[in-house]
């Protein structure tokens, strides 16, 4: 059986409802601290597919994700190197889409670059955002955690965070962005409850973030940096209208890990 | 005299002498400085005829290194060059 590592550090708080859902599909996953591979206890080549978690990863210091992304570039070098480069499947959720942004696996239009090529701002509306948000599937079906979500679904999500705001080099913003959209790396855009984007408004976009970007994959789909909480829209008691309109069973969420599953079957 | 002898004695000192430096990271200009945004509006809440404030963070960092080095812990953990700039000084 394929194994997917949950990776956690000190201040990561979603590991285990990450892995609560991998269970119930019924995929081998296991929550490992970072320093288990740092000591060489583990290896990340023993795992098939790793997901980088939601949480506050030490404290936010310096900025969200940062200290964490380069732990994993300087620490774990070579190895981490190569489970991207051989196409293993990598989820950053929330703080873990914070994590692969500045370890420069995204855009990763040049492989994983040696300095962040895009950034996770600060809120446009200075605040925590946490909330429910609608979001739009743009993928053509070159990433990997799409494969079981129709084009075009909209889906409703969580998002709980003060710095979502995805943003490229201001200079070079719409020329990057068109090369993003030809690869098919835009994978979600938040949207209005009918599917109709965004364009930056607030509250259907909710951090300000650029061309409305909340999920964004490298050019080979194998790595997907998504901002809301996709393991909080899994099933209908997590949802806010559950009882209200009488919701039942799996929501929406759940597609992205069903996606991944199906990938490594 | 003194100088010398501490540094022979700090094995930290072989090559460069301990120096501080202090390193100012700063939004760039366009970039949402939410920190500066809520002060300001704060400073006018309280009366003070205040027309805009940045915010920075500044590290204070002791290193027997020279500037160079500084500028690589910017450029690799200090600061993101899509929205951040930075400035190095040795005190």
């Amino acid at each position: 059986m394929k194994r997917i590592c949950i990776m956690r550090v000190a201040g990561t708080n979603r590991d285990y409802d990450t892995h609560e859902i991998l269970s119930y599909l019924g995929a081998a996953s296991e929550v490992v601290h970072m320093n288990e591979f740092i000591r060489g206890r583990k290896s990340l080549l023993d795992y098939d597919a790793f997901i980088f978690p939601g949480g506050f990863s030490y404290g936010d210091r310096i900025r969200s994700g940062a200290i964490w992304a380069k732990q994993l570039i300087y620490k774990l070098s070579s190895d981490f190197r190569k489970i991207a480069d051989e196409g293993r499947p990598i989820l950053g959720i929330c703080n873990g889409m914070q994590v692969v942004v500045e370890a420069g696996l995204i855009p990763g239009l040049r492989g994983i670059s040696e300095y962040p090529e895009a950034a996770m701002g600060v809120n446009a509306s200075s605040k925590f955002e946490c909330r429910w948000v609608y979001l739009k599937n743009f993928s053509r079906g070159n990433c990997l955690f799409t494969k079981n979500i129709p084009r075009g679904a909209v889906m409703r999500v969580p998002v709980a965070h003060g710095e979502g705001r995805f943003l490229l080099p201001k200079e070079e913003e719409n020329e990057l962005l068109r090369t993003l959209d030809r690869n098919d790396q835009v994978v979600f855009r938040y949207c209005d409850e009918d599917g109709g984007v965004a364009e930056g408004n607030y509250p259907m976009n909710p951090n300000g973030a650029f061309s409305d970007i909340a999920g964004v994959c490298n050019p080979d789909g194998n790595v997907l940096a998504f901002m809301p909480h996709a393991e909080d829209a899994c099933f209908s008691h997590q949802h806010p209208d559950w009882t209200r309109k009488g919701l039942k069973g799996e929501m929406a969420g759940i597609l992205i890990f069903k996606s991944l599953l199906s990938h490594l079957k | 005299m003194m100088g010398m002898s501490l540094n022979i004695l700090d094995p930290n000192s072989f090559g460069e002498p301990m120096a501080k430096y202090k390193v100012e990271v700063t939004y760039k200009p366009g970039v949402l400085d939410a920190e500066g945004k809520a002060t300001l509006s704060a400073l006018k809440t309280l009366g003070f005829n205040v027309s805009d404030v940045k915010s920075s963070k500044t590290y204070v960092i002791d290193c027997s290194c020279d500037e160079k080095k500084i500028d690589e812990m910017c450029r690799k953990l200090l600061s993101n060059p899509i929205i951040q700039n930075y400035s190095i000084l040795k005190l």
